[in-house]
């Protein structure tokens, strides 16, 4: 009789639960890929008033279901077995990244293409404009004025030292 | 005791060249301590300034409008002994108006106040009244169905005309009454507005909200007030910018994102410059919604949303529409709806000691933050949980479970951390720094902040201190806890005790 009443009280399986899994997922901030379309669709389906309306989970999880249709990796096609399973973020490297990845461990510093990005191995890809264009304006006004300040202290000394020096 | 060494330096003649040179480095060494000063100052956590001039305003329509004289007396009890000081009313154009199901308009002076059924607004405005709690009144949808363009629906494309009509009324009844207007509730979205977006999934509600702020401003000078306090936005903090044809056909869900509904109202374009021929609009200050996703520290993906912690989004979009001359420069922004969900919201709910913490945290990134002239807590009781989607649009509601109480009365950590919320954060550099306030002080009081030891289960006072004037209160600490909880005894003899805090 219990086994009876358990079976009539547990979910039927774990793909019931997919959506509420995706949209836990999606307002606990956690990554949306590694599901198939179908899970995508029952998420949207699924979704409740609040999260759908005060959340940007609809439109998060639209991308997803986007990207998984037009493989851009962030899902599987529909149907497909899912990386691992509901709840599970990784994401398997296409052949061309493993390749890339293996190639670039093992050869010369020849340019790759990494998810899109081009990559030279051995270089720091290190954007300096942008990075001083993220500093706060003050700290820039502060550095432009202590780089003055200090040529000008620097210079300064030099005087004073060469005038020193001719007077000897 | 003398230094000798500065002594000799300074008595000695012959140490002069070292004089000189340490003159010589002068400027160096003051760009150096300037910098340092700099680095250190940007290095303080953002100051917990006394904020007298912010108000907090608790909304509660469950427990105040729709409900018997004894119930809305209970609640506004608690409301008092919560510290509560300011109400926000929303109040529906459908629900006072003649015939509001008809298609057809009735034949009556929309002007007359004494042309309405106020109700049970009339009863709850006179209670604020007596208490003297300032009132934000935010006019609002669902509108007559004759006041609609197709007459179909209670949302959809709102008559102007009517609308200042109607607010002649509303301020010739309340003119006394009511601090603060406000025109719409969430316009952004699709509860409240319709249509959001236009069958090339551009926004359609800006303008439509645009014309109902000029109708209604336009409608309260009418009744006699030159120049009327009404908040402008009122937004809902998530959407977005655009959507595509075939989600404007099959889809009617979609808000637009608050900061494209600003620019679009304000006639801007993406660069927030004008795009048309509009007029500057003189809102008193900008209204919003701020809710966030679990922490107040989110940080939403789309650029155009704006939550609690990324207020500086609208700051900045205010200062450019202002540039524009699109609205008066430094306006005030409002944050005229707020809660944190918590459970048995099972999606956007966190933990119910969580709600308190976060609750908390939200209002002490408002309380300093210069722009802010308001913070909010929406509900006393949670809703039922909410619907499916579309339930909202389709004549349904969305359950908020941000509340105080549960559903059934069960009150939440909320409820006691409310009246004293506590903020506990790392200091840079280690230790703890504590912000708080009691909530229903009216000058200095005395209170006790008490920490867990880390062996739990002991709790001791770690400082007993003196608020200021305005309830608020810091300190820095570099006592380690478990959590850390706050205790207040009212002048008339009342304790409050909040629920234990962690660090966040």
């Amino acid at each position: 009789m219990l086994v009876l009443v358990l079976t009539v009280v547990v979910p039927s399986g774990a793909s019931a639960d997919v959506g509420t899994t995706i949209e836990e997922r999606c307002v606990n901030h956690q990554s949306l890929t590694g599901f198939t379309l179908v899970d995508y669709r029952r998420a949207l389906q699924e979704m409740e008033a609040s999260s759908n309306q005060y959340s940007e989970c609809f439109k998060l999880i639209s991308n997803a279901e986007l990207a998984a249709a037009t493989g851009a990796g962030a899902g599987a096609g529909p149907g497909a077995a899912v990386a691992a399973g509901p709840g599970v973020s990784a994401i398997t490297p296409t052949p061309a990244e493993s390749r890339a990845v293996q190639q670039a461990a093992h050869s010369s510093p020849a340019a790759l293409d990494l998810g899109g990005h081009v990559v030279l191995p051995g270089v720091v890809h290190v954007n300096i404009a942008s990075a001083a264009s993220k500093l706060p304006a003050s700290l820039l006004a502060m550095l432009a004025f202590l780089l003055t300040g200090g040529t000008v202290a620097t210079g300064r000394s030099v005087k004073s030292r060469i005038a020193r020096s001719r007077q000897r | 005791m003398c230094n000798p060494l500065t002594t000799t330096a300074l008595a000695a003649p012959h140490t002069a060249p070292r004089a000189r040179a340490v003159a010589d480095r002068g400027p160096l060494a003051l760009l150096i301590t300037l910098l340092l000063l700099f680095i250190w100052s940007a290095a303080l956590p953002v100051s917990a300034s006394a904020r007298p001039d912010e108000t907090v305003f608790f909304e509660a329509p469950g427990d105040l409008i729709q409900v018997s004289p004894q119930a809305r007396a209970k609640a506004l009890e608690q409301l008092q002994w919560l510290g509560v000081k300011a109400l926000r009313v929303e109040l529906a154009w459908r629900d006072v108006a003649p015939n509001p199901t008809s298609a057809r308009m009735p034949s009556f002076d929309a002007t007359d106040p004494a042309s309405y059924a106020w109700g049970n607004y009339d009863a709850l405005l006179a209670e604020a009244q007596r208490l003297k709690w300032p009132v934000l009144l935010t006019v609002t949808a669902p509108v007559p169905k004759w006041a609609t363009a197709a007459k179909k629906d209670y949302l959809t494309y709102p008559n102007a005309r009517d609308f200042k009509a109607f607010m002649t009324a509303v301020g010739r009844h309340y003119g006394s009454e009511v601090s603060l207007y406000a025109i719409w509730n969430e316009p952004n979205h699709p509860a409240f507005l319709l249509p959001q977006f236009l069958p090339d999934g551009k926004p359609a509600s800006p303008r439509v909200y645009r014309s109902l702020f000029a109708a209604g401003y336009e409608g309260l000078q009418t009744s006699g007030i030159p120049r009327p306090k009404v908040l402008m936005g009122e937004t809902a903090p998530f959407g977005s910018d655009s959507i595509t044809r075939q989600e404007a056909k099959t889809n009617s869900l979609h808000d637009v994102a608050p900061l494209a509904f600003l620019r679009e109202a304000l006639c801007l374009n993406s660069q927030y410059h004008a795009s048309g021929t509009c007029e500057e609009l003189h809102p008193y200050g900008y209204s919003h919604h701020a809710y966030t996703v679990g922490s107040p520290t989110y940080k939403p993906e789309g650029r155009d949303n704006v939550t609690i912690g990324v207020l500086p989004r609208l700051s900045s979009a205010l200062d450019k529409a202002a540039k524009a001359h699109a609205i008066p420069a430094h306006l005030p922004i409002y944050l005229t709806e707020f809660g944190i969900q918590s459970y048995p919201n099972r999606q956007l709910g966190v933990p119910q000691s969580k709600q308190a913490q976060y609750d908390a945290l939200a209002e002490h990134i408002a309380w300093s933050n210069p722009r802010v002239a308001a913070f909010s807590q929406y509900l006393l009781h949670d809703d039922k949980l909410g619907g499916k989607p579309g339930s909202s649009v389709h004549g349904g509601f969305i359950g908020f479970q941000t509340g105080l109480e549960e559903y059934d009365g069960k009150r939440k950590a909320l409820y006691y951390g409310f009246p004293v919320p506590l903020v506990v954060s790392h200091r840079h550099g280690g230790g703890y720094s504590l912000w708080g306030l009691v909530r229903p002080a009216t000058a200095q009081t005395k209170l006790a902040v008490l920490a867990e030891s880390s062996r739990g289960h002991h709790w001791r006072v770690l400082r007993a201190l003196t608020t200021k004037t305005d309830g608020s209160w810091s300190f820095d600490s570099s006592t380690s806890a478990l959590a850390w909880r706050v205790r207040w005894q009212s002048p008339t003899g009342h304790v409050y005790e909040g629920p234990p805090i962690a660090v966040s």
